[in-house]
């Protein structure tokens, strides 16, 4: 046992070495010059600022989601809303963060766009939902947000953009006097994070792991691909796409760091698309003012 | 929340009511490729499509699309097309027109119907004054672990397991990505 246990402690020492000798060296860098930047040294927020507990990432979340809100309101129709809740939490369930109080919601816009916010929410708009043909579409679409939560993106974001570690800086559910100001500079942060978008390796990120979790969630994988093809098919002039394609990478590109996968989804093609039931409540959109 | 103000022309094609617009698809195949009888690798090839070729998508099965070329009909990996709305030739102003108003197009139904455009900026974000009320809304939508188990059961989903894909596992032989795998 101990003659297993000094190879691997060895191997496990030598491992982060090349990423300590940067990240040492930056560090003196930054002690030297006077001139340290904590937010650019950390390779990650999550690094840099302490652990975010789950009631703060919930605080937090509803700031982001205000502002959200505050830009475009909810989509009057309870039996759509209800429908992409079960699709979404189904699909939640399905990520490493299936505990969380995961909130979907289709937003009253035709412009094509998702977002995420920390805490477990998720939005599409109508007019996403209006190019999509089946249900895996959708769960594919849900499962790439879900990733932008469960991975932290837009919260590692915002604590970068925010220049604040909002695990010692605001208290959680007690939000009030010195802690309001801390949500406002919180809400100004996502303002700006949501009209720049994420880093593209996030949204790459969150593809893999989306076209995954539909997969595991019994769907056929190639939702969101077919989503993506889609999209790649609109004129790129077209109005409702441009504040897609200003915060995210050209969904072709997307598409091309997908394709290399496709042997992998195969095995779990044959899973349901569900497209009867997606257009049964689509048809419910026709009735909406 | 803004409203995009909409050129004339789109007013009067809207208020004119529901516009149906056809829902068929065009594509142009990517790279030499093959149509295949049944959408599987090993399946016998109909014929082989030629980069650009034009094609008409039918359906998707999986990662591959029914599609027909001419005369002949098979199945097209995704990979190998890229779709692409169909345009008046050469034409402006009409076609997307027409595009644009069928955003409200639904599914395979091929029906559009077009409502008063709504649009979604970084300007109406960054401007946005927090809804903190419509946030506290969300939650009457909120389903349960034991409601979303229920609804997938009704459609007969299943849980499947698959292991997180991982960029380094991918071996491109043209430095490309996506361009250097054999199906």
């Amino acid at each position: 046992m101990k003659r297993l246990l000094y190879p691997i402690l060895a191997a496990l020492l030598l491992l982060p070495i090349t990423s300590q000798a940067g990240f040492f060296d930056k560090l003196k860098e930054g002690l030297e010059s006077g001139n340290l930047d904590l937010g650019q040294t950390f390779k990650s927020a999550q690094q840099a600022f302490g652990e975010v507990s789950p009631e703060q990432e919930n605080a937090i979340g509803e700031e982001a989601v205000a502002v959200l809100l505050g830009a475009v309101p909810l989509l009057d129709n309870d039996p759509l809303q209800r429908y992409v809740n079960r699709v979404g939490h189904w699909v939640a369930l399905h990520t490493e963060r299936q505990q969380l109080p995961w909130r979907f919601g289709v937003l009253d816009s035709d412009d094509v766009n998702a977002f995420a916010a920390p805490g477990g929410y998720v939005f599409v708009t109508k007019g996403l939902l209006l190019r999509m043909q089946s249900e895996a579409e959708l769960a594919g679409t849900l499962a790439h947000e879900t990733v932008h939560v469960v991975e932290k993106h837009y919260l590692d974001a915002v604590q970068k953009q925010a220049r604040m570690d909002l695990a010692v800086n605001i208290a959680g559910t007690q939000v009030d006097g010195g802690d309001r100001e801390k949500l406002e500079r919180i809400s100004s942060g996502f303002r700006e994070l949501y009209s720049r978008g994420l880093d593209k390796e996030d949204e790459f990120e969150a593809d893999r792991k989306g076209v995954v979790i539909a997969a595991r969630s019994g769907y056929d994988p190639y939702g969101l691909p077919a989503v993506l093809q889609t999209l790649a098919g609109m004129n790129p002039d077209d109005a409702s796409l441009a504040f897609l394609f200003k915060t995210h990478p050209p969904p072709a590109k997307r598409l091309s760091l997908l394709e290399p996968f496709f042997s992998r989804l195969d095995p779990f093609a044959n899973q349901p698309q569900l497209q009867q039931r997606f257009l049964k409540q689509m048809a419910l959109l026709k009735k909406t003012p | 929340m803004m409203r995009r103000l909409l050129p004339s022309l789109l007013v009067m094609l809207a208020l004119a009511g529901p516009l149906p617009v056809l829902a068929e698809q065009i594509a142009s195949v990517l790279r030499d490729t093959e149509l295949r009888s049944e959408p599987f690798n090993d399946a016998s090839i109909t014929t082989t499509l030629k980069a650009k070729s034009p094609l008409t998508i039918l359906k998707r099965r999986g990662g591959w699309y029914q599609a027909r070329h001419g005369k002949q009909q098979g199945w097209v990996r995704m990979s190998a097309i890229r779709l692409g709305e169909a345009r008046d030739g050469g034409s402006s102003g009409i076609g997307e027109t027409l595009q644009f108003l069928s955003s409200g197009r639904s599914g395979s139904s091929g029906v559009t119907v077009a409502t008063g455009i709504r649009g979604l900026d970084a300007a109406d974000v960054a401007n946005a004054t927090p809804n903190h009320q419509a946030v506290k809304s969300l939650g009457r939508f909120q389903v349960t672990a034991a409601q979303a188990k229920a609804f997938a059961s009704e459609a007969k989903l299943k849980s499947s397991q698959l292991a997180y894909l991982k960029p380094q596992e991918i071996k491109s032989d043209s430095g490309i990505p996506g361009l250097g795998e054999d199906w």
